[in-house]
């Protein structure tokens, strides 16, 4: 290939790809709801946890609750753990705007009241979660 | 290159250019969507305040907006809302530090639109609109009124008796100067303090019933404060409609260019989302506090006196609000348990609310100079400059990243910011001291 032709399709493919980037970025602001649908379950060294919004699909800039499920990795729903939950923007470097509070509501469910996602972005959701002297945490990734 | 390989990338640019078509005035499928958010036409309708069972009450309305306007309420008899909250200036005063009494420590918001916000006060101290009006009522350098000074008025006057009972029904009689103590109110100074403690338990709720009243009727007038189309909805409204050509009389190429570095690079609309350009949140910008700007020559002595008190904001307006006896879940508001939850789930933590303050709408931004909550930025170009260096937070940490706009593109933001202004759609007769007939 001529070294001219190298320069034009290297061009050509930089606008490509500068332009799928752009029209990501726009989609992602395209609405006020989330953006992809995002992965509920994750398994983590001791437990699989699933989240389901009790409001969908998830809101932006609206207070609402999850139910937060956890089984044991064979199985068996995890009773009279003890969850806290944090979280936010990393690229922000800001937290969630509001203080989220879980109580459990038994077969291994726990309510999570008060969650906020404020703005357009990519949030975290952290759960830790403590049975016995079991320790181990989980992480949602949301993007609006 | 071969064919196929030339074939190949034509058949990209042209998915390419496809996926993005510029279908209207250079504006993609994503861009267009996202601008219709922003237009005033998907404005929601105003929610319902469950705090206040008068927010919606028209004769609440028009007593609130004759409370707005009176100077009566004020210690010196010359301040009303109105003289922080001026019409002509979009309900802001132009001062970086607002005037009533004394000088206040911030610049007054503006208050179009504001019923929309969950939180109130820069540092969002009170949780509804009602329970925000009552606080420059008491305050010593606001209006230095206080409860029972206002119960007074609205009891003795014949036009506001009036008003008044016909909408929160028959007023006590507090005739009684031995009972209703004059001045009594717990303003933390120590004659009115023990004036009101003197009164009985009963009687203290007599008097601050009409005072929250009061509230909720101001409240209400404020909810008519409704900001209407401005020429950059106009612009979007017709490119929804594709009507280009209608479309561009509204907006001028560099707008347009600022409107897309807004939405865009400059990332903007992160917090200035939606018709009213605010996700109503608290973030630290970093914006620099006067106490934190010390003399250049110090003498030690000097130093170790000079403890500058920096501005906590939502830090400290949280616990405010959490203890104030006019939040929603206190005994004056007429909300369940339920309606409060962003009282109840507010985040608390210093580390994420130091320093942090209300996102403003950017309706009318240009009629609202100074600008931030100190009122420290003289004019657009400093607050856009201040996003593009992101100086280190006085206090807390700040939630910026720089924006990186060349000198040309701050210049277009800002000129798209022009095209934010409009006039209200309240109906005139609420937008000057009312005339009331009896």
């Amino acid at each position: 290939m001529k070294f001219k032709n190298k320069i034009k399709y290297g061009l050509i493919n930089i606008l490509f790809i500068s332009e799928m980037f752009y029209s990501g970025l726009c989609f992602s602001l395209n609405n006020n709801a989330v953006k992809d649908e995002p992965v509920t379950t994750q398994q983590t060294a001791h437990f699989l946890v699933t989240y389901q919004s009790r409001t969908q699909p998830l809101p932006l800039n609206q207070i609402h609750n999850w139910v937060l499920h956890v089984d044991t990795l064979d199985g068996n729903a995890v009773e009279k753990a003890r969850i806290s939950v944090y979280g936010g923007m990393p690229a922000h470097k800001h937290g969630l705007p509001t203080q989220p509070a879980v109580s459990e509501l038994g077969n291994g469910d726990y309510l999570v009241e008060g969650i906020k996602f404020s703005m357009h972005g990519g949030w975290e959701m952290w759960f830790n979660i403590r049975q016995g002297n079991i320790t181990d945490k989980v992480k949602f990734e949301i993007n609006f | 290159m071969k064919l196929t390989i030339k074939l190949i990338y034509f058949v990209i640019m042209i998915i390419s250019f496809s996926v993005e078509a510029t279908e209207n005035a250079g504006w993609s499928k994503g861009e267009l969507a996202l601008l219709r958010l922003q237009s005033i036409s998907n404005l929601p309708v105003l929610p319902a305040d469950p705090t206040n069972k008068y927010a919606d009450n028209p004769d609440a309305a028009k007593l609130g907006q004759k409370l707005f306007f009176d100077t009566r309420f004020s210690s010196n008899g010359k301040v009303a809302c109105v003289s922080c909250h001026q019409v002509k200036k979009a309900f802001t005063d132009g001062l970086a530090k607002s005037k009533g009494i004394a000088q206040t420590s911030r610049t007054a918001p503006t208050v179009i639109g504001v019923a929309y916000s969950p939180w109130f006060f820069w540092d969002g101290r009170s949780d509804s609109l009602w329970s925000q009006a009552l606080a420059p009522l008491e305050s010593g350098v606001e209006h230095g009124a206080n409860r029972s000074q206002i119960a007074k008025i609205i009891y003795n006057d014949s036009k506001y008796r009036k008003m008044y009972e016909e909408v929160f029904g028959a007023l006590p009689d507090i005739s009684d100067k031995k009972r209703f103590i004059e001045n009594a109110a717990p303003l933390g100074i120590r004659k009115s303090d023990d004036d009101w403690y003197a009164m009985t338990a009963v009687d203290r709720k007599i008097i601050t019933r009409i005072y929250v009243n009061i509230g909720k009727a101001i409240a209400a007038y404020e909810r008519l404060l409704i900001p209407g189309p401005a020429r950059f909805d106009k612009y979007v409204d017709a490119l929804s409609k594709n009507e280009i050509k209608q479309a561009s009389t509204f907006l001028s190429a560099d707008e347009i260019a600022g409107l897309k570095l807004f939405n865009g690079k400059a990332m903007c609309v992160t917090c200035h989302q939606g018709p009213l350009f605010t996700h109503h949140g608290f973030h630290n910008t970093g914006v620099p506090d006067p106490a934190s700007i010390r003399p250049k020559i110090t003498l030690k002595f000097m130093a170790k006196k000079a403890k500058p008190s920096l501005d906590e904001g939502r830090f400290k307006g949280i616990l405010i609000a959490l203890k104030s006896e006019f939040n929603c879940l206190g005994e004056y508001s007429d909300a369940k348990n339920e309606d409060c939850a962003e009282l109840k789930f507010a985040n608390k933590k210093r580390d994420e609310t130091l320093g942090a303050f209300k996102v403003p709408t950017l309706r009318n931004i240009t009629q609202t100079a100074p600008y931030m909550h100190a009122g420290n930025l003289k004019n657009l170009a400093e607050v856009l400059q201040h996003y593009n260096l992101v100086p280190r937070a006085p206090i807390g940490h700040t939630d910026l990243l720089p924006i990186k706009l060349s000198d040309k593109e701050l210049k277009q933001v800002e000129k798209f910011l022009h095209s934010l202004s409009s006039p209200l759609v309240t109906a005139p007769e609420f937008l000057l001291a009312p005339v009331v007939k009896l």
